[in-house]
């Protein structure tokens, strides 16, 4: 399995490749009033509204600070994972486009099933229910983030 | 094969050849169109780039306007693929009219036209439900039992008339019935009993009032099984099920006392007309169905008009008190002092329920291209959806019901304060006029209003003949004489002929012509005080400033008069001493035009802006004539004749009612108070008419 990796703050965190639509680094948000304040607003990518949340303020760190490294994170929708879901056990993540604010973008990673071993239980400040799994690299710990659970409120 | 037909509506005449219809994932049409969306937006950027370089760059000026026209067609073509015909909903009538009868025993037969009819497919699947709960309502209280009927001399089975049209941007669905009709009566005294309505308040209700009682209270319940499942709805539920779908309802009484519903749709969900406004710096989009008015209070009018009430603020308004709403605050936005001390006030609709939202700022009308809010937003109430702006951000629509539900307006509490006397207050509200824009030479706009606008033709070259002198085009099966500005006004020619052109076709008019105009550039909504001094001639009401642009104003009527002078009518040559008429109008437009008119016929016309402003003018000075509008604000038509009708100097002076409203009642009302004819607006010809047989009688 290939992970997208990326750094919030110094903790690096994997994505599931198949589930990435693309990284760009667009920065103008519209802000959504009256609303999560982990959600950092919404953007226009080619006719599709994308609901971006700020990654490192929903892990309950301060709000993420926009510096020349900062990109967004796009994850496919449902519908755009529909044809590999099942057989890339991919998570269901709805129909509503969402994407990640995140501090630097990392190498994609190869790991084999097995290297994969399930959240101990918080790793760090980084609660136990936004974890599907760990990995440990030569000299770092790879998070696999639970996306699912990070979107749902 | 008759019955496939009938199953899925489509017209399968002309995909017999197989080979001319395939099967699209509905998925790709979707993401088809938001490419489309997308394409008119660079389309759009780069129409705003290249502005400049068309005069140094030779030929780019031709590519530009091929890519524009590509574009535009393209976004409708497509749009188009989404269309349904409404027979898809038209057919399930028939058997929901069975089961219903079997039950009551009633006799019903159900006509429809007009199921070719197209809308978009997200329409055609909401509008089951609205309609169902609509016939519920016509067979179980409109329809008479057979016995009933034939007791009342009526045909034993009764008729239900289903049709649809287009008419303008919008669909029209008509549900006519001959059944026994809504006794209006009845509907306010039900209202009075169950406290909806205030005793002292039912005698000030109008039929119109007491009409749309109906659709605001669950005045009529049934269970019925919908697309969404089994419920208990009423016809609250059908003006909101409508709403959702950008429709409207009204209920009227036709000229037997029948029952008469019309549903307005729009030909496509996902674009609809709205107004962008602006706070702390942010773009919001609010749909235009809910804008009254708007009101601009400059600095040190605000605390004479905004007072507090239950320590909340309302606005006064002429003799109502609106509850005042902050949008800032609504939606928890950080407070920000502002250097402009204007307070900006959109006074909105919901259900019966009005109120003023302040925002910073208000933008023109932008017709939008709705898309769903992302789920995660769904528990502020405030958003129906989102929708890309010109320069590519995203805005929010706001949803207005949620925006007072979450606010908690209190309306009730405010209906009893209402401000008495007669203060002459200063008019703060300005008409919005809806004007279509258009350009015939370039750099060179003319306006209409677009309530004097029938139809507008897109034509090409080919499409006109030449008879004499005169040029025809074909439309709807006759020919139609079209003329151009330039051959009429004081205009420039436009420098060369595009092969596409448009005609626009007045309203109202006994001899139509068209006329060619070069370009269309934007219908919009402004207010603005046509000028009629600085640039005057012959066939031109005048001239206003519209977003820094000078725009002429053509006068239709007398452009008509123009080009076919041999079949206009006579009557207006009539010279005797000049009469004195008073026009009272609250409409800056109409109030314009018609004074234009009056003035051209050769009468004297002075000026007042509704009725009680109108009643203090005429029992100033006499006049020969009255020529009143009726619905106005603070004194309307009827109340206004009623008064002269008591002053024992006024009583012998003719009043003419002029009125938009067409109505065999309004009519009968408008005779009842006192006016003397009754005449729609607005027909030049016939208003004349009649003005010279009031005068001369």
């Amino acid at each position: 399995m290939q992970f997208t990796t990326f750094y919030v703050g110094e903790t690096l965190f994997g994505v599931n490749i198949l589930q990435v639509k693309e990284i760009n680094n667009q920065m103008k948000y519209t802000p959504v009033p009256d609303s999560a304040d982990f959600i950092k607003g919404l953007f226009n990518l080619r006719g599709q509204i994308i609901t971006i949340f700020d990654l490192a303020k929903r892990l309950g760190r301060a709000d993420t600070k926009i510096e020349d490294r900062t990109r967004n994170l796009i994850l496919k929708t449902d519908a755009e994972t529909s044809m590999i879901r099942s057989s890339c056990k991919l998570e269901e993540i709805g129909l509503d486009a969402v994407g990640f604010i995140i501090d630097k973008i990392g190498d994609v990673i190869e790991v084999e099933d097995s290297d994969i071993q399930p959240a101990p239980a918080n790793v760090g400040d980084i609660s136990k229910e936004f974890i599907n799994g760990v990995v440990e690299l030569k000299d770092e710990l790879l998070i696999i983030l639970n996306v699912q659970e990070i979107i749902r409120f | 094969m008759k019955t496939a037909q009938n199953t899925n509506g489509l017209d399968l005449k002309n995909a017999e050849n197989k080979n001319e219809t395939i099967r699209v994932n509905l998925a790709l049409l979707d993401e088809l169109m938001i490419y489309a969306g997308e394409l008119v937006l660079a389309r759009n950027q780069l129409m705003r780039l290249t502005t400049e370089l068309t005069r140094t760059i030779p030929g780019l000026s031709s590519v530009l306007q091929d890519i524009d026209m590509t574009t535009s067609t393209i976004q409708e073509r497509i749009m188009n693929t989404r269309m349904q015909p409404i027979s898809l909903v038209f057919n399930r009538f028939p058997r929901l009219i069975r089961d219903m009868t079997m039950k009551n025993k009633k006799k019903i037969q159900l006509e429809t036209s007009g199921g070719e009819v197209n809308l978009d497919k997200s329409v055609v699947e909401n509008l089951y439900d609205p309609l169902a709960v609509v016939m519920n309502f016509l067979v179980d209280r409109d329809i008479e039992s057979p016995e009933d009927r034939v007791a009342n001399k009526k045909d034993e089975t009764a008729l239900i008339n289903l049709r649809a049209y287009q008419e303008g941007g919008k669909v029209n669905v008509d549900i006519i019935s001959d059944g026994i009709g809504i006794d209006t009566q009845k509907v306010l005294n039900t209202a009075v009993a169950n406290g909806f309505v205030k005793a002292n308040e039912a005698e000030r209700f109008g039929r119109k009032d007491i009409l749309d009682l109906l659709f605001m209270h669950n005045f009529f319940l049934t269970t019925i099984k919908l697309d969404e499942g089994e419920m208990e709805v009423g016809l609250h539920d059908v003006r909101d099920m409508l709403e959702k779908i950008g429709g409207s309802i009204g209920i009227d009484i036709g000229a037997s006392n029948n029952t008469v519903i019309n549903v307005k749709l729009p030909l496509t969900l996902v674009i609809i007309p709205s107004i962008i406004i602006k706070v702390n710096e942010q773009n919001f989009a609010i749909p235009q169905v809910s804008l009254q008015e708007i009101v601009r209070l400059r600095q040190g009018d605000d605390e004479l008009r905004i007072e507090q009430v239950n320590e909340a603020p309302v606005l006064r308004l002429r003799n109502k008190l609106l509850p005042i709403l902050y949008l800032q605050k609504v939606l928890n936005m950080e407070a920000k002092d502002k250097e402009d001390k204007t307070v900006r006030i959109m006074v909105m609709k919901h259900d019966e329920n009005e109120f003023g939202l302040v925002v910073d700022e208000i933008f023109d009308h932008e017709e939008i291209v709705v898309k769903n809010i992302p789920r995660f937003f769904k528990n502020s109430m405030c958003y129906a959806g989102t929708t890309i702006m010109g320069d590519g951000t995203v805005a929010l629509i706001l949803d207005i019901g949620g925006v007072a539900g979450k606010a908690k307006l209190n309306f009730t509490g405010l209906k009893d304060q209402t401000i008495m006397g007669d203060e002459m207050e200063q008019r703060m509200h300005d008409d919005m006029q809806n004007l279509l824009l258009f350009e015939n030479a370039k750099g060179q706009f003319f306006a209409l209003n677009l309530d004097l606008i029938r139809r507008i033709e897109k034509i090409s070259k080919n499409d006109i003949d030449i008879v004499g002198e005169k040029e025809y085009i074909e439309h709807e099966g006759k020919s139609l004489h079209v003329i151009r500005l330039e051959q009429y006004l004081p205009v420039q020619a436009p420098e060369k002929e595009d092969t596409e052109q448009y005609v626009i076709i007045p309203k109202s008019v006994e001899n139509p012509i068209g006329i060619i105009v070069h370009r269309i550039v934007d219908s919009i909504s402004v207010n603005t005080e046509i000028d009629s001094d600085s640039i005057m001639a012959k066939g031109l009401i005048g001239s206003a400033l519209i977003k820094d642009d000078l725009v002429l104003f053509p006068d239709i009527y007398e452009l008509i008069e123009m080009a076919e002078p041999e079949k206009v009518s006579k009557h207006r040559q009539r010279d005797k001493k000049k009469k004195t008429i008073l026009l009272v109008e609250d409409t800056p437009f109409f109030r314009s035009l018609e004074k234009n008119y009056l003035e051209s016929a050769g009468y004297s016309v002075d000026l007042a802006i509704d009725g009680m402003d109108g009643f203090k003018k005429a029992t100033s000075k006499a006049y020969d004539l009255f020529v009143v509008d009726i619905v106005m604000p603070r004194m309307d038509g009827y109340q206004f004749v009623e008064a002269i009708r008591r002053n024992p100097d006024l009583q012998e002076v003719p009043a003419l009612a002029l009125t938009t409203l067409s109505s065999e009642e309004s009519k009968e009302k408008a005779f009842q108070s006192g006016f003397n004819a009754y005449e729609v607006k607005v027909n030049k010809d016939k208003l004349l008419e009649t003005v010279s047989s009031l005068l001369y009688k």
